[in-house]
Parts: C-alpha cells; structure tokens; sequence
C-alpha cells in the first residue's frame, strides 16, 4: 500500500484538487493511508513517521517544494517516490513523463519504476531538483568563483544555480533528454540586463544569456571570492553558507514514471 | 504519455559566458561556446564556437571550430575549421576543412586536406 503525504492547503482551490486527486486515487483501489502536513508535521516529518510504518511508497501530491523536501528521506530509506504535481507548470510532469494530475494519478497502480541521480551538498544534503547560490549582501553581482576537476571558473554573478540536470536556463524548467547523465549543471547568472546592456551590447544583441555561463561535472566546489554566499534550496530556505562542495549521487531514487 | 529518455541521450553544452575568466583544462564531449576569457586547453568531441570578443590562450581541438574571437594557440579541428572576419589565430592550424573570410587574421602554419571555397552563393550568380 501506498503513504500518500499532502500539503496544507493554502486556498479552497487546492483543497478542491487535492479531494479529487484522492478521489482518483481511491477509484483505482491503491489507497493506502493519507496525510496531510501541518505547521507541527512537516512533509520531511510525515515522510519518516511512514518509512517507519512499514510503507514503501511514499508518494508527494503537491508543490515541486513538498516533492523536493521527501524525496531525499524516500531515497535514504532505498523507497519508491511516487509523484503528484499540484502545479500546473511543476518541473516534475517531464521527470515522472506525464502531462497533467489525471495521468500522474494513472501511473501510480502500476508502479514502473525508474532510478534517477539526486544532487548532493557537503556529504549529506541531498536535492532533487536544484539549490542556489546568492550573494548575502547587496544586489550587485559579487565575484564568484567554481574549482572543477581540471579548471576553474570565476566570473561575477547575481546567483549560481546548481541543478540536477539539464535545466532550461531561463524557464527554469527540465529537459529530460540527458536527465541519466551522471552529472550537475552548473549555471552563472548575471543580469545584465540592469548592469551591463550598453550601446554596443544592444547593436549585438547581447542579452542576459551573452553574460551566462553553464559548466557540466560530477563534482565542484563552489564560493564567493568578495562574500559569503548564502546556499539555499529550490523554495527559497536556508541551508548553509559557502564555501560548499556539490555533487552528485548516481541513480539514487526510485520514481514512478509512465515511461513506455 | 512520452518516451523514455536515454541514458546519456543529449550531450550537455558547455557555455563561458562573457564575463568569466577560466583557468585550467576545458575538456567535454558536448558543444562548448565561448564569449569569456580561457587560459587552458579546450578539447571536445563535439564543436566549438569562439565568439566575438572571446579569447583563448592555449591549444583547441575539437571536431568543428568556428572562431569569431582570438586563439592565441594551435586549433585542431577534426572536420572544418571556420574563421570568420572578427576571428584571429596565432599559432597553427590543423584541419580536414579551412574557410577563412576576409578580414580574419592567421598567423601561423596551416595543414588542411580539403580546401573550401569562400563565398560560394556569389560564384553562382556570376555563372
């Protein structure tokens, strides 16, 4: 049976999805036990009371925030995640392979399972989707610099993001060709658009991407050469501070996927 | 539903963005763009684009090059080499194919099995 974790719901319109999410859920007979988190329970702690219950599914309906938070819990326990996006633009319909709720639903009973890389910060933090790097002072780009196996890189940035994959730069969405490929995707980001698009950039046509940087490895460490940098997860909480090293765990979680 | 995505189906491009300053070996199987500053060998399978105000201080190889910014090195290029009117090098050139247009700066030895000819569509309408 399946552990099914939801979130709070913020609005009557999330409330309403969420019931006929279970609804689905229900009509296909795979109900396990349902709960939702609370300002007391948080997802990560739901995800372990369910772990500890036995459960090895545990399957996130909600917010890419709530899938990235039980995912690295799921993983560790060598569980199954199954995934129900609540948003209709979440990162994760290209991940699971699904275009809406409805389908994410569907997948579910027949439990096809596929291993995906996770990120790992220092040697426990564990991500699913991407962190960020962001200066902690000031909104001007800080010096940044990025320490590779065989180079390094610095460059001025308004924030690095460290993704687990192949991210669009600037929709910030998946691209799930290349998603098995063993690595981190490194992007420097500058605006630009505020503090550099002179005359000459224009007569280019030099935008924001013309100032961008993406690196590719399996491991890298990361720092600010003028400021700490603040490192903080995918919904925007703190984790740590840099300098950090980042990575990636090769094949370390189960999801339930359509793939044909 | 979608198809399956393949392990290691899409070789990632790497880009240097313009403010970046790299010191060290860049090596990679995917595409690799430059618009910053490298001080190292860049190596790829794939292809290499060096823009306008690029530049590279060490030896290039990779299957096509195209070059709009400076190479101060030896380009290798498995297929063609392209130099266009902003592009320089100074050092020496290894290649299947060699376009240079007018403008470009070459200082150095070149080694090309094939040479091709520079602004075809122009010979065509002559005809």
């Amino acid at each position: 049976m399946y552990y099914y974790i939801l979130e709070q719901p913020q609005s009557k319109n999330l409330e309403s999805l969420q019931n006929k999410i279970i609804t689905q859920i229900e009509d296909k007979q795979i109900m396990g036990e349902a709960v939702k988190s609370n300002p007391v329970q948080k997802p990560e702690e739901l995800a372990e009371i369910g772990l500890s219950k036995g459960y090895n599914t545990i399957v996130g309906i909600g917010t890419d925030s709530l899938i990235n938070k039980i995912a690295p819990l799921v993983s560790k326990k060598g569980a199954v995640l199954g995934i129900v996006p609540t948003e209709e633009n979440s990162s994760f319909f290209e991940v699971i392979g699904c275009r809406n709720w409805q389908e994410a639903c569907d997948i579910l009973p027949k439990r096809k399972t596929s291993c995906i890389d996770l990120g790992v910060l220092g040697k426990s933090n564990i991500f699913l989707t991407y962190i960020k790097l962001r200066p902690r002072k000031g909104t001007k780009p800080t010096l940044a610099k990025a320490i590779f196996n065989t180079y390094e890189a610095e460059a001025p940035i308004l924030e690095i993001l460290v993704a687990n994959s192949v991210l669009d730069l600037e929709k910030r969405s998946w691209k799930r060709k290349g998603f098995f490929d063993n690595q981190i995707s490194i992007h420097f980001k500058t605006d630009s658009g505020k503090i550099k698009q002179g005359f000459f950039d224009k007569i280019f046509h030099k935008d924001n991407s013309f100032y961008s940087s993406v690196f590719h490895a399996e491991q890298a460490q990361l720092g600010g050469l003028e400021q700490t940098l603040d490192v903080v997860a995918s919904d925007n909480q703190f984790i740590c501070n840099t300098p950090v090293a980042v990575g990636i765990l090769p094949k370390a979680l189960k999801i339930i996927v359509s793939y044909k | 539903m979608f198809e399956q995505p393949k392990e290691g189906g899409e070789v990632q491009e790497t880009i240097v963005g313009a403010d970046v300053n790299l010191t060290g070996d860049l090596k990679s199987d995917g595409n690799i763009t430059v618009r910053g500053k490298i001080n190292g060998q860049v190596i790829t399978k794939s292809d290499v684009v060096i823009d306008q105000g690029a530049e590279i201080e060490g030896t290039v190889e990779a299957n096509n090059v195209t070059i709009d910014g400076i190479v101060k090195g030896n380009v290798v290029a498995k297929e063609d080499l392209e130099l266009n009117t902003s592009g320089k090098i100074f050092g020496d050139i290894n290649a299947k194919g060699l376009i240079v247009k007018k403008g470009a700066i070459f200082v150095g030895n070149s080694n090309t099995s094939e040479s091709k000819e520079l602004e075809p569509e122009k010979k065509e309408k002559n005809k």
